[in-house]
Parts: C-alpha cells; structure tokens; sequence
C-alpha cells in the first residue's frame, strides 16, 4: 500500500495522507515553494500549476512563467516515501549560474513529529548526527529561519536566494534533513541529489532540502530529485538506507 | 445547573449579565447548560473590556549577559549562538505605561469583529468564537490584525522591551514567577511522547504572574510586539503551549519570531497603552 498524495490544481503543492508510519496525518508539500534562477526565483503560487493524476498514484505537475521558465514535476509515491523528480527549463534569455527547487515539507497539525523548537530536527556534520539545537545559529531579520550549506555544493553565501536571508551559519552538512517523532521510533527526512542547501522554519515546523540544478542555459532542460522519507526507523537505521538508495541513482 | 433553584439561576444570570453582551450571554448560557460550570467561571474572570495593569517608569535589565547565555545554553543542551537575540544584557529606561493583564481573548476579539467586519480567527465557527473558546487568547491574526484590534481598543502593540519588563520586573529574572522553572506556573509542551494539549483560558495558570500581576507571559499563545527585527517580520515573545524546553519560556527568550502576515496556532497578543 503506498502513500496518498493529492495534487492541488493552480497551487504549487499537493498533500500527502495514508502514511503508515504516520496514522491520520495529512502533510503539506510546497513543491517547489520557489523555482528557478537561484538569483531571481520564481515564489510560490506565482505560477498557476496544472496537475495530473498518473499511474499508481503519481502525480505530474507543469507550470510556466512566460518568457522565464517551465518545469514538470513528477511526484512518485511509495511505501514510506514520495520521490519528486523535476525537468526545469530554462526559458529566458540569459543563462542562471544556479537553477534551483525550494521543496517545503510542513508537519501542519500532527503533533506526533511537529518540533517548532528544534529539539528534535537532526543533521548529519562531519560524520556525527546533531540535532539542530547543537550546531551554531545565526541571528538573522526574520529569527525563526535558518538555511545551511551543504556538501558538494555551493556555499550558502554564493547562492543569492540563501544568502538574501541573512541566516546561514558558518557550516557545511550533509544534503538531507529530518525530524524525529515525539515517540523516537518514526522519522519524517528530506534529502535531495543534488542538494544545494537546506532550510528550517521553527514557525512552520517545516524542512526543506533545496535540489540544485547547476547551470541551466537558455532554452536548457535539467533534472533533479528529492524524497521525503516517513519511516519506522532509528535516524542511524534510516540513514544507512537512504545513503545506498541515493548512490544507485 | 440542574442542582440550582431557579432564584439562583436567575441571581448568576445577572451577575455574569453585567459584564457580558446579550450575545455572549447565549452562548455562555448554551454551553452552561451543557453542565460546563468551568467555563463559566472562566468566562466570568475576563471580559469585553481591558484590564490594565500599570508598569511603573524607571530602568530594568533586559536580555541575559554573555556568561548567562553560556550557562543556560549548556544547561539546555543549546549552541550558544541560539540566544544571540537576547544578548547582551543592559539597563532600559521606560516611561511608565499600561499593559493588558491578560492576552486578548476570542471574547475581546469578538467584539471588535463585530464592530469593524474584521476577518474572523479561521478557528471561528460561522465567524464567531464556540462559547468553549471565549476565554481563551485569540489566534490564527497576524500582526496587522493585532495592530487594527489595538487601534480600534484606543491601544497599540507593546514594544519588545516594554512586553520584557512587564514580564520580569526590574531584577533580571529567568521567569515572571522567579527563577526556577514552575510547570504548573504556565501552559507548554510538557515534552515526552504525550502530544501537547493545546492552548487554555487565560486565568488557568494564576502561579504564573509576574512581579507587576500580569499574566500569561510565559506559555500559552506568543505574542507580538509593536517593533520589528525587520522589515515584513515581528519579534514574537512568552513562548507558548507548543514550547517544551524552559529556555524558550523564559522572559528574555527571542526564540520564536517569523513573518508579521503568518496567522498561526500558536500567535496572539496584548496590547499597551501610554499613561
């Protein structure tokens, strides 16, 4: 049995129910909250997507911002996950140094993983999980948001749409993002290939694993995936799997 | 009720009649009638109006210094730089000025709605409070919201440093009630694999009062400021039924602050008012 998604016609997201490890749980996907030139993105609901049921419960999402950029999106559920994987079109006439998906994962009112505070969001920094808590932290305009860099990518303060926030720390982790449930036993994570940064909202309890697409020129189609995980598992137990899962693709 | 002769009845009726309009009073009187005594005591203790507590003029300690910061942020388990909002710690003058004793209440805000159509909170039935929620701080309003209700009530948003010193008095205090964290003094995320109960009365946690009597500053709903960290965001103060770590409830704490248009489950306010 796989998990239920339901695509919302003219908004950049579907929801996402039926989750196993998540009993009654109705989670919220901004895919993508923000698209495009990592220099001049294109923001949510911008753009008026269409979206279409596919086999086995898929969805495929298409938008357009005329004279800037298409993209299809194809959400695949499974099990205990959702892939996404995403075809951008650069459609400008300029070339974008950095083509990106801002991908948001919200807990919305399921208590059992929701963590406002952090104290339960873990990363991965130089081999050793920490929770968010640990690592620094800084003080930025809008306090309740952080992005971080991450491995083979970019660093947050060379990528515009990061560095905009003023709220990157000095670090560099691991591409993948995730939330342990209140009960220790399940996990809600976000991971993408390429990953270009991550993103925590404490206002929203929500996580997001930025896809990177490199440089896109004009008239240029890239590719790039993501997967939110909703497991049973310890963070070591899920890490392990979704490290071999990521290599083979 | 069933238990009451029909004089007292009457005698109540017009006891809670005094401070409530005919609307409230039906439906305080729908959900007595469901055998919900608490609630009318509750709804009793707050009402359409403002209760103002005066904050005297004078200078108090605001933020937490460099060593405490280290100290709670080892204690907590907290990179250190998570309490870089509040640092360094220094002496503020204020003018004396009022503040409301109590959040804003769906029983406050219900008036206003009804007085200026603004939009109703989205946990409203049919544009209005459930007489279950009459008592209860007001949420899902954002921070404008916030500022046209203060407006309109002849008040505005406390800022930041007048909401601290409401909070802690002049003496550096962690929390209203002293120093020690008190459970049972506010309404927060008890931690554990026990979902949080959710947000309650304004009058529920009496242990909690702060040096002035004003109430609620720690847990329950956060609240706004009238100044900003910048533009389009709000500092947001108090912590609230969703926090579960004491740090995050702590008179000084920035911990949780967002965009000023976000209406959410866990924001409201209070507002202030020169002398």
């Amino acid at each position: 049995m796989n998990i239920k998604l339901q695509g919302k016609p003219g908004e950049m997201a579907c929801t996402v129910s039926e989750v196993p490890a998540f009993p009654g749980g109705i989670f919220n996907l901004g895919y993508p909250e923000a698209i495009g030139d990592a220099n001049d993105p294109v923001w949510f609901n911008s753009i008026k997507p269409t979206w279409e049921a596919g086999p086995d419960g898929s969805w495929i999402s298409r938008g357009t911002q005329a004279g800037q950029l298409t993209y299809e999106l194809t959400l695949t559920p499974g099990p205990d996950s959702v892939t996404s994987r995403f075809q951008l079109t650069n459609q400008g006439k300029t070339p974008w140094r950095q083509g990106m998906a801002f991908n948001c994962f919200r807990c919305n009112e399921d208590h059992s993983i929701r963590d406002n505070e952090c104290l339960r969001t873990w990363v991965r920094m130089g081999g050793a999980f920490k929770r968010l808590i640990e690592l620094p932290r800084v003080f930025g305009p809008r306090p309740a948001l952080q992005l971080y860099s991450v491995e083979n990518a970019p660093l947050g303060k060379d990528i515009p749409f990061v560095a905009n926030f003023q709220a990157t720390p000095d670090l560099v982790i691991e591409p993948w993002m995730a939330i342990v449930a209140r009960d220790g036993k399940r996990l809600v994570a976000t991971v993408s290939k390429p990953g270009l940064f991550l993103f925590q909202n404490r206002e929203f309890s929500c996580i997001h694993c930025g896809t990177g697409f490199g440089e896109v020129k004009p008239g240029q189609t890239a590719t790039a995936m993501n997967k939110v995980y909703f497991v049973e598992a310890s963070l070591a137990d899920w890490h392990r799997r979704m490290t071999t899962e990521l290599a083979a693709i | 009720m069933s238990a009451k002769t029909p004089d007292a009845k009457t005698k109540t009726r017009n006891q809670i009649m005094l401070k409530y309009s005919r609307r409230d009073w039906l439906a305080v009187t729908a959900f007595a009638g469901a055998g919900l005594m608490k609630l009318r005591l509750h709804a009793a203790a707050t009402t359409e109006a403002s209760d103002l507590i005066l904050i005297p003029g004078g200078a108090f300690l605001m933020g937490t210094t460099p060593e405490q910061a280290a100290e709670l942020a080892r204690q907590f388990g907290h990179h250190p730089s998570w309490l870089a909002g509040e640092i360094p710690q220094r002496r503020v003058e204020l003018p004396a000025f009022l503040i409301d004793k109590y959040p804003v209440t769906n029983l406050r805000y219900a008036a206003f709605v009804k007085a200026t159509g603004a939009r109703a909170p989205f946990d409203w039935i049919n544009g209005q409070p459930a007489p279950a929620q009459l008592n209860l701080p007001v949420r899902f309003v954002n921070r404008n919201d916030a500022r046209a209700f203060a407006r309109w009530a002849g008040q505005r948003l406390p800022t930041s440093a007048e909401w601290e010193k409401a909070a802690r008095g002049t003496d550096g205090r962690l929390y209203p009630w002293g120093n020690e964290f008190i459970p049972a003094a506010c309404q927060h995320d008890r931690g554990g694999a026990i979902p949080p109960a959710g947000h309650v009365a304004v009058t529920d946690h009496p242990l909690g009062a702060s040096p002035y009597g004003v109430m609620d500053m720690a847990g329950n709903i956060a609240e706004y400021c009238g100044d900003q960290p910048g533009q389009g965001s709000a500092y947001i103060r108090g912590g609230c039924w969703l926090t579960a770590s004491p740090l995050n409830l702590r008179c000084a704490a920035i911990g949780i602050s967002g965009a000023e248009i976000n209406a959410l489950d866990h924001l409201g306010f209070r507002c202030a008012k020169d002398t």
